[in-house]
């Protein structure tokens, strides 16, 4: 056991310590498939006393429209983790392969976008592990978290802006959840 | 910070498990009961249906609910609803809470859910609230009466 004051040698060269289930991370299968990209254990303890708050945006888009989903974050809020979904995704590939998306930040006086221009969902978000890769059944979830949460002020608008990127006749609806933690 | 900020929890794993079956695009609420025992700490996020459904979760205790979504005008689609492949994972991948939640003892989870497949033969959709009840370390044959929670 470690002596008082001194550090993890593993924290020294990844920056991230070793998760504690009670931080809701402890997750064996991880350590290989996506413990780099979790917040680490300094920054999850700051999310102390707050509680989980998902965002949904929904889209009922034609082919190739583009729509709009606005909210407004009321109290202080933090952006932990995105994932998609979407009803004409390509079966059996990462989901969000049939839409682009940005995501904008009414934060400070211009505002700022997460990406300098629309990407394709499947660059930039999680969701359910339709391609297979580490569930066969293609059930489990793996989301997009930031490694760094975003804190989000109150009074904060976020504005998406998705294009369906479908040819078809048929509508794509496709839902965005921001999920995070809140007062 | 209080001295029973910082008392021991004693965690013991438990699940809590909503169990419905779904006619095509019904919508309904269902309560989780939690138990007298000790409060719970909401861990992982998972689920498993024969078809896809949405999601509305709210805290009975508090109101809270932990969904906002605001839907496009016109559409059917109720508020405060997400889809479930948006926020559950299955127990070999769950989609875990960074932040863990924590329902006091004797309170209730409310659940809506909402099919979306419109298959006949309907939907069983099994939802587990994967987490620990939370004893106090020094006197876990008491329960946790309601004191973990309340100083939080």
């Amino acid at each position: 056991m470690n002596q008082p004051g001194q550090r993890n040698i593993w924290d020294e060269l990844s920056g991230s310590a070793i998760p504690r289930h009670w931080m809701g991370a402890w997750l064996t299968y991880r350590k290989t498939a996506s413990l780099l990209q979790l917040p680490n254990s300094d920054v999850r303890q700051q999310l102390h006393g707050l509680y989980p708050l998902d965002y949904g945006f929904t889209f009922l888009l034609a082919a190739q429209q583009t729509g709009d989903q606005r909210s407004v974050i009321m109290k202080n809020w933090i952006l932990i983790g995105l994932s998609c979904s979407a009803t004409l995704d390509v079966a059996a590939t990462a989901p969000g392969n049939s839409f682009q998306a940005q995501i904008y930040l009414g934060k400070y006086k211009q505002g700022v976008a997460l990406s300098d221009r629309p990407m394709n969902g499947t660059n930039q978000f999680g969701g359910k592990d339709l391609a297979g890769l580490a569930s066969p059944a293609a059930t489990g979830m793996l989301l997009r978290y930031l490694k760094t949460p975003l804190w989000i002020p109150p009074q904060t608008p976020i504005l998406i802006r998705v294009q369906n990127l479908d040819t078809s006749i048929n509508t794509n609806q496709v839902e965005i959840s921001l999920q995070g933690v809140g007062e | 910070m209080s001295s029973q900020d910082t008392q021991d929890v004693l965690r013991v794993p438990d699940s809590y498990v909503l169990s419905a079956s779904l006619t095509a695009l019904q919508s309904q609420q269902f309560t989780v009961q939690i138990q007298q025992k000790a409060d719970f700490e909401w861990l992982n996020r998972i689920a498993k249906s024969t078809g896809s459904f949405r999601v509305q979760i709210q805290d009975a205790a508090t109101g809270r609910n932990l969904i906002t979504n605001n839907p496009p005008a016109g559409s059917a689609i109720p508020a405060n609803t997400v889809d479930a492949a948006n926020y559950f994972g299955t127990a070999q991948l769950p989609n875990p809470l960074l932040q863990p939640y924590v329902f006091a003892r004797s309170s209730a989870i409310l659940v809506t859910l909402i099919d979306t497949s419109g298959a006949g033969g309907g939907n069983n959709i099994e939802i587990n609230f994967d987490g620990f009840d939370m004893y106090p370390a020094s006197t876990p044959s008491q329960g946790s009466s309601g004191a973990l929670v309340s100083q939080s």
